[in-house]
């Protein structure tokens, strides 16, 4: 029984019409058939996005480790600004030191003892005694000159 | 995928991945399918419900979908649970209806005055057929299955299904004939 049908029975059947299913019903079934492939082939997008959230938080999580505890850093800055306060009034009495220092360190033996003969010449003993006193303790191996020896010694 | 390939190969390509492979199957089964599923139910609300439904458990089922008979018997197999959970859902049987006639619908007064008496009746005596008997003529004639065919898609016998549509074209021969 290959084919039973009836050439009258189709010919009428056929007469019945030929309606068609909407074109709205179309689009819904052939989009359904394009989301279905869509949704298998993108499997992996869920996928990375979890692995990103994961990676985020795992970052998040260093950082905030590696970070200083506030408190203890709130110590840190107590202590290095006592450290300051501290210090400052060594700072403050430096200058006062420095111009007697900083003269010493500019002048030469030679001027060194031109400033003790002008002492002396004007009658600075005490002065140009302890000058001299300074001199000899600086550079204990000079060798003064008998001129300059007779200039700048008490007489 | 050409347009001359086998509906099985088609169906097989959509399963791949391939969406054309699916656009081509629909444009060759959309009619048919749609006015056998129209001509079972007649109400036009519910047989588009039914059919896009028939449709979107071919897309779902696409992935166990193995090329053992042809495309045409799977579908309309599909759409013969779908068309039973219908009547089922409607307090129906389209088992037990399969061997008794129901009442004949009355003729729609408006389609005599149009002087289309004969399609008329054809339509009426289709109407009037057991669902069985309608679905086995149909499942023939709209969707070209043979016999063993019907009988895989509906779950009969091939002698149930024989039978069935030989009552069904020997009242639509009447009907048409009168």
């Amino acid at each position: 029984m290959a084919d039973e049908r009836d050439p009258l029975v189709s010919r009428r059947y056929r007469e019945l019409g030929a309606e068609e299913p909407p074109p709205a019903v179309d689009e819904a079934i052939l989009a359904a058939s394009r989301r279905a492939l869509g949704s298998r082939r993108r499997w992996y997008l869920p996928l990375a996005a979890a692995a990103v959230a994961v990676l985020a938080v795992g970052v998040t999580l260093h950082v905030q480790r590696e970070q200083p505890d506030p408190q203890e850093l709130r110590r840190d800055r107590q202590g290095e600004a006592r450290q300051e306060r501290s210090a400052k009034p060594m700072q403050d009495s430096a200058p006062a030191r420095a111009p007697a220092a900083a003269d010493a360190m500019r002048e030469s033996p030679e001027q060194f003892l031109e400033r003790i003969a002008e002492l002396r010449k004007h009658e600075k003993h005490e002065e140009a005694d302890k000058a001299l006193a300074d001199f000899r303790q600086r550079y204990p191996d000079y060798r003064i000159g008998q001129e300059m020896l007779e200039r700048i010694e008490r007489r | 995928m050409g347009e001359e390939a086998p509906d099985e190969e088609l169906m097989l390509a959509y399963r791949g991945g391939d969406a054309g492979a699916f656009d081509l199957l629909y444009q060759r089964h959309r009619t048919r399918l749609f006015r056998f599923v129209l001509r079972s139910i007649h109400s036009r609300g519910v047989a588009e419900e039914l059919y896009q439904e028939v449709w979107m458990r071919v897309i779902e089922a696409r992935g166990s979908y193995a090329p053992k008979a042809r495309f045409t018997t799977w579908l309309y197999t599909i759409a013969h649970h779908r068309m039973v959970d219908h009547w089922r859902r409607a307090g129906l049987s389209l088992v037990s209806l399969g061997d008794e006639d129901v009442a004949v619908a009355a003729a729609d007064p408006a389609r005599q005055a149009e002087g289309r008496a004969a399609l008329v009746r054809f339509a009426a005596a289709l109407e009037s057929l057991p669902p069985a008997q309608r679905e086995a003529f149909l499942l023939h004639e709209e969707a070209g299955l043979s016999v063993a065919e019907i009988a895989a898609a509906t779950g009969s016998s091939e002698e149930a299904a024989k039978s069935r549509l030989r009552y069904a074209l020997a009242k639509l021969k009447a009907a048409a004939d009168g």
